[in-house]
């Protein structure tokens, strides 16, 4: 069996981080989580380019939890860029932030978000929250297929 | 006065002439005369003066005489010239050097000298001295030898025999009298001269004795004598140097006269202008030698060095002074003499005058008359020859006149009765009014222009027709037929006027409204002849009449109405001219019509910007078709004001657009309003943003360290809790705790602040419903409690639905959280009435609370109760009131401690979409 492919965490808050890390510890999943913490670097990682260009002819992570608080670029700027990008049009995107604002919400799954969560204070919930997200994402979901070129 | 006067007048006045000139000769002899009296007057003064001062010298030296003989005199004389007695004059002269030198080199103050000066015969001098003080120099006496023997002051030498006046006096023993012309002497400070006499004993001169005295005492006594001419009189040499004076000369005069020393005698004029004078010489004629040193020699000790001179006395008086009486006469002779030639001058002239003026006008007359104008008179009225012949001449031209007049006046007559018909031919012609006369059958005799053109008969047709067929008229209103007016005329043979709102049928058909009068025409004695019909057209007058009913009633209108109204009349051409104004709209805006011309309307009162759309308003209302427009303007007292404009055009029958009617109102206020309101928007709309920047970085940021906390604190319990006691779990579950509770404030604030920044959307929404939903979740929450809910029926209302579920969610939820200790929970939704308004009111029994906190009831974080005994934050209420106020309504409420509570709201209609 080929290892599963991993998750994208992209998360500038060191504590955020390491609670979701610590969410995910807590499942039974097994694919290995990338962090990059800010959105061009989330970028450079999902089109091999600038620090990540040796990830060139790599997989495409299984899904994407992406901030919308973030250095650089933000959360809503890097989902429209994997939006416009072909290979990425359909990688499963799902938006973890402590925002509930409604327009937040909104734009988010205008641009394409597969999923909305709201990280919730309690840390039970919270990982609650991420290991249904991660077990929804890694075992019940049908992954789309892989684009020609991979 | 005849010719034969004034020829007389004139000889007299030519002889006057030659009688002037003779006066004139007369006067200058006399001035002459006058001259030579002053000259010879001022001579003979002179010479009395000049006498005057040889009395005082003969005077002075029988004085001095007469004292050289006193015994006290002589005695000092005699005994001082006993010193010399047997004595060798060699070495008498020897001694008298010695003393003489000793003298000059202590000055006199030698003890022999002081000695001197203290014998009894220098007091005896200087008591003579002082017995006329001011008169006298110093007084002395010498003994035989020339030595010094008494003096009034102490002398600088002791020797006299050197002196010139002592040798003159002494004579070698002869003695003899002299004057000592000396000058001025700087000892006395005066002009002085010394009279010297020798003293004598039995014919033997023992002494010399000399009086000096002042000269000016000479001539103060002379000043004296003539206090009121303004004489100076001088004492000069013969050789010509001056002695003394009365009063100082000008230099150059004085000059002028010492010049001319050595002087005989008489007089002289010298000086020019207002410097000239006549001086008048005379010599004193004395008996007594005078004699002078010359200037320059101190001493003369030889007799070679004296001069003998004479003195002269001169007197000196200004021109002006001497002459002024000469002068005087010349001048008054001179006046009279100018005046008679002036008086003379101006009698010929009149004379000359009075003959010439009367000649001229009747010759001027003369030639008027004679070119043809027979009115003309002459008319001098003058008693005299002259006068008769105008008179003459005016009568014969009066005679001619009144003969040519009879002629004249004929002629003219005729002429202007010419004129006349012709002029009234011209006027019937060209009259405005139309004239047609007829004669006694009614038949037409004759048509002017403007009848041919409003009846649309032609003359030739309409000669000799009877009037009714060419005239026809009826009732403007009932059409019924009209009698013409010259019926009547001819009947009565009186003047008929017309009845009101006639009109004409013309030949075509068409109709005139006209206003007619007819006459008779009558012979002069009275018989008619025919009769003259007179009309107008009245299309225009009855226009005018109607506009005029019409600006009334507009004027009314402009009474009743805030509104401000104008009009403006159009011309055929288009153009444009307001011709009336409401009282409203001139006060308002300052201008009369004769300010007001369009289309270029005010520009001085209406903003520039709008000045095309106000005249694309009027080229509308020109086209026929009604406009508006707003416009800012300038009102009269400099306030902008803006202006709703509304006009529409009126029309006669179809013809183009003849008058526009326009309304102004003044919508400032509103248009103040409008502004202010979108300046609030704009105010609202940037808080607003404001606030939702705020919200989502509070939304975002706020709660991540939250989350940290408590993710952490419980990572702690879980990774960490064998090396934890129960204290510290307990620390922990604090930690996490208030960290759950700062997130839900959060919450709770991002919501309410949601309350106010969130988008209204009406629709209608059932409360009932609503509220019977929210119970429904509330018991899940607590299956165990027996809650009694009564909601009423018809609670549909307009308003926001997530707004108002919210609403509802606190305030129920309120409800539910403070029945929580009763036994039996009431809790009730209703519809009320408040001030005749639809409330809704949400009651319960529980905890209640106390009135007098009832105002921190709807204040953010104020609670009544503490969180332990019943838990929340202090927001819902806030929440609810922000709701409330955002539909426009009001909240409030009621309740007691311990008896429930009851919360009130209305819900006003909201127009829909207004935020």
């Amino acid at each position: 069996m080929t290892e599963p492919r991993p998750f994208l965490l992209v998360e500038d808050n060191p504590n955020d981080e390491l609670l979701t890390l610590r969410a995910f510890e807590k499942t039974r999943i097994a694919n290995r989580i990338d962090v990059v913490r800010d959105g061009a670097e989330a970028l450079d990682y999902l089109f091999a380019t600038g620090s990540h260009s040796d990830r060139a002819g790599s997989r495409l992570p299984a899904l994407v939890i992406l901030d919308l608080k973030l250095p650089k670029i933000d959360g809503l700027g890097v989902l429209q860029r994997l939006r416009a990008e072909p290979r990425t049009a359909t990688l499963p995107v799902v938006v973890l932030t402590s925002s509930d604002e409604q327009r937040d919400l909104v734009q988010s799954y205008r641009l394409g978000a597969n999923g909305y969560v709201r990280k919730p204070v309690k840390f039970d919930q919270f990982a609650a929250a991420v290991q249904q997200l991660g077990l929804y994402w890694a075992l019940l979901n049908e992954p789309p297929p892989a684009p020609r070129s991979e | 006065m005849s010719i034969r006067t004034r020829l007389l007048l004139a000889f007299v006045a030519i002889s006057l002439g030659p009688f002037l000139l003779w006066s004139l000769y007369g006067m200058r002899t006399s001035v002459t005369q006058l001259r030579q009296q002053s000259q010879r007057e001022l001579l003979s003064s002179t010479r009395a003066s000049a006498s005057q001062i040889d009395q005082i010298l003969r005077g002075k030296v029988f004085e001095a005489t007469t004292l050289a003989r006193h015994p006290a005199v002589v005695g000092a004389c005699v005994a001082a010239n006993r010193r010399y007695l047997g004595r060798d004059i060699a070495e008498i002269q020897a001694e008298r050097a010695r003393r003489d030198a000793a003298w000059i080199a202590a000055k006199g103050a030698t003890a022999e000298g002081l000695a001197v000066a203290a014998t009894p015969t220098s007091a005896f001098l200087a008591a003579y001295q002082s017995s006329d003080p001011g008169a006298y120099g110093e007084l002395f006496l010498t003994d035989r030898q020339g030595a010094v023997i008494a003096a009034t002051k102490t002398l600088s030498d002791y020797d006299q025999t050197d002196e010139a006046w002592w040798q003159d006096g002494f004579s070698d023993g002869a003695g003899g009298t002299m004057i000592d012309d000396r000058g001025f002497d700087p000892t006395a400070r005066a002009i002085v001269a010394g009279v010297v006499v020798p003293v004598r004993q039995d014919d033997a001169v023992v002494g010399v004795l000399k009086i000096n005295f002042r000269i000016a005492e000479i001539l103060g006594v002379l000043n004296r004598s003539q206090p009121e001419r303004k004489t100076t009189i001088l004492l000069l040499r013969t050789s010509g140097s001056v002695i003394a004076g009365t009063s100082p000369l000008d230099p150059a005069v004085e000059r002028e006269i010492t010049s001319r020393a050595p002087i005989s005698g008489g007089w002289i004029t010298v000086g020019q202008g207002a410097s000239a004078a006549l001086v008048a010489v005379s010599p004193v004629a004395s008996a007594v030698r005078q004699r002078v040193l010359p200037p320059g020699a101190r001493k003369g000790i030889s007799g070679e060095r004296w001069q003998d001179v004479g003195w002269l006395v001169v007197e000196h008086v200004p021109a002006s002074v001497a002459f002024a009486s000469a002068r005087r006469l010349a001048r008054h002779s001179w006046w009279a003499g100018a005046a008679i030639f002036l008086l003379v001058l101006l009698l010929a002239w009149r004379v000359s005058r009075s003959i010439s003026q009367p000649l001229l006008r009747l010759t001027e007359g003369a030639a008027i008359i004679g070119s043809g104008d027979l009115s003309h008179r002459v008319g001098t009225g003058a008693p005299d020859e002259v006068g008769e012949l105008s008179r003459a001449v005016d009568a014969m031209t009066g005679n001619l006149q009144r003969v040519t007049a009879s002629r004249d006046s004929l002629d003219r007559e005729v002429a202007a009765r010419a004129q006349a018909e012709e002029a009234l031919r011209v006027t019937l012609m060209s009259i405005g009014d139309a004239v047609i006369a007829t004669d006694t059958e009614g038949r037409i005799t004759l048509m002017n222009p403007t009848a041919v053109c409003m009846t649309g008969w032609s003359v030739e047709e309409a000669v000799d027709r009877p009037l009714d067929e060419v005239f026809i008229i009826r009732n403007e209103h009932t059409d019924e037929p009209i009698q013409s007016p010259l019926v009547e005329v001819l009947k009565q043979g009186r003047i008929v006027g017309l009845a009101n709102h006639t009109k004409l049928i013309r030949r075509d058909g068409s109709e005139l409204p006209i206003s007619d009068s007819g006459a008779p025409i009558t012979s002069a004695d009275g018989e008619i002849l025919g009769a003259v019909l007179v009309f107008q057209d009245d299309t225009r007058r009855r226009r005018a009449e109607r506009e005029q009913a019409q600006l009334a009633l507009y004027r009314l209108a402009s009474e009743l109405t805030s509104d401000y109204i104008f009009t403006v009349a159009v011309d055929p051409a288009g153009e444009m001219v307001v011709d009336w104004m409401s009282e409203g709209f001139t006060t308002l805006t300052g201008l009369t019509l004769d300010d007001v011309r369009l289309p270029s309307l005010w520009p001085d009162v209406i903003d520039s910007v709008d000045m095309p759309a106000f005249d694309d308003f009027f080229a509308e209302l020109v086209a026929g078709r009604a406009a508006s427009v707003e416009i800012r303007l300038q009102a009269a007292d400099g306030q902008i004001l803006w202006l709703s404009i509304k006009g529409k055009p009126q029309r006669i029958a179809d013809e183009q657009v003849s008058k526009l009617l326009v309304g102004a109102q003044d919508i400032s206020a509103r248009k103040l309003a409008e502004a202010s309101i979108r300046e609030h928007v704009i105010e609202v709309e940037a808080v607003n943003a404001e606030l939702e920047s705020f919200a989502y970085s509070v939304s975002h940021d706020l709660r991540t360290p939250l989350r940290a906390v408590e993710g952490f604190s419980n990572a702690l319990l879980e990774d960490c809790a064998e090396q934890l006691d129960d204290r510290g779990k307990d620390y922990l579950a604090r930690v996490s705790g208030e960290a759950l509770r700062m997130s839900g404030l959060i919450d709770d604030l991002l919501a309410l602040s949601r309350v106010t920044r969130a988008d209204m959307k009406s629709a209608d929404v059932d409360l009932g419903r609503m509220a019977r939903d929210i119970i429904a979740g509330l018991r899940q929450t607590d299956l165990a409690r027996q809650v009694e809910v009564a909601i009423g029926g018809d609670l549909v209302v307009q308003g926001d639905v997530r707004l108002l579920r919210q609403l509802l969610d606190n305030l129920l939820g309120n409800a539910w959280k403070f029945t929580a200790r009763c036994e039996v929970a009431k809790i009730g939704f209703n519809t009320t009435e408040h001030d005749g308004q639809r409330a809704f009111v949400v009651r319960d029994n529980g905890a209640g609370f106390d009135m007098a906190y009832v105002d921190k009831l709807f204040t953010p974080f104020q609670r009544l109760h503490g969180t332990s005994e019943f838990p929340g934050n202090g927001i819902g209420l806030s929440t609810v009131h922000r709701i409330v106020k955002r539909h426009g309504g009001r909240v409030w409420c009621d309740g007691a401690v311990g008896k429930g509570a009851s919360f009130y709201f209305t819900l006003q209609p909201l127009p829909g979409g207004i935020t």
